[in-house]
């Protein structure tokens, strides 16, 4: 048995590739992705029936504001209205069969540099539209 | 052209790195210029006042 609990997962985003780390910021993330489903049932058929359609996704963030160069306010706001470049995976390890990276893009949409309430850390909650297919990749 | 690296989280590369234009390519430099990750080496050209 490999299951594994969340503490490492390493995630990266960039403008050409993804090249900046910001996993030591990040305190939440969901990759998303799927098919949609296409109905091909005709007559005879006892059951519905699909075929794999377009593929789409979100991931989704929640990452604490950091106002340092190449940190997450910065990074971000430089991506907003545009295509970026994201991989994650589930550990910083190398990656390998047991650790595969997923690569793909997202279209930055939205940013909140400014969030929350008086006394509040400061997190963005994004959840960003797949731009692209997911690459998976082990080595 | 070369670039002093200016952060520890730039993919492939350490804070105080030295990186050519070349290596830095593949990342977009004009964009990792605009986040602060990089800062160009060339230092400025020290133009003599002319003697009087």
């Amino acid at each position: 048995m490999a299951v594994y609990f969340n503490k490492d997962v390493e995630f990266k985003i960039g403008s050409v590739t993804p090249s900046v780390t910001l996993s030591d910021h990040v305190s939440s993330a969901t990759l998303t992705w799927k098919y949609d489903s296409l109905e091909v049932t005709s007559m005879g058929d006892l059951a519905h029936k699909y075929v794999q359609g377009l593929q789409s996704g979100q991931l989704d963030l929640e990452i604490f504001n950091d106002l340092a160069a190449t940190n997450v306010t910065a990074t971000l706001n430089s991506l907003v209205g545009a295509t970026a470049y994201c991989s994650i995976k589930q550990t910083s390890a190398a990656t390998s069969a047991t650790n595969p990276v997923y690569t793909f893009t997202v279209f930055v949409d939205q940013v909140t540099p400014i969030v929350g309430a008086i006394g509040d850390m400061s997190t963005q909650s994004l959840s960003y539209q797949l731009n692209s297919v997911v690459t998976k990749a082990e080595a | 052209m070369s670039y002093t690296i200016l952060v520890a989280n730039l993919e492939g590369f350490k804070e105080g790195d030295i990186a050519t234009d070349k290596e830095l390519e593949p990342h977009g430099i004009e964009w990792l210029q605009s986040v602060g990750a990089i800062q160009s080496t060339t230092t400025p050209k020290t133009i003599k006042k002319d003697e009087e």
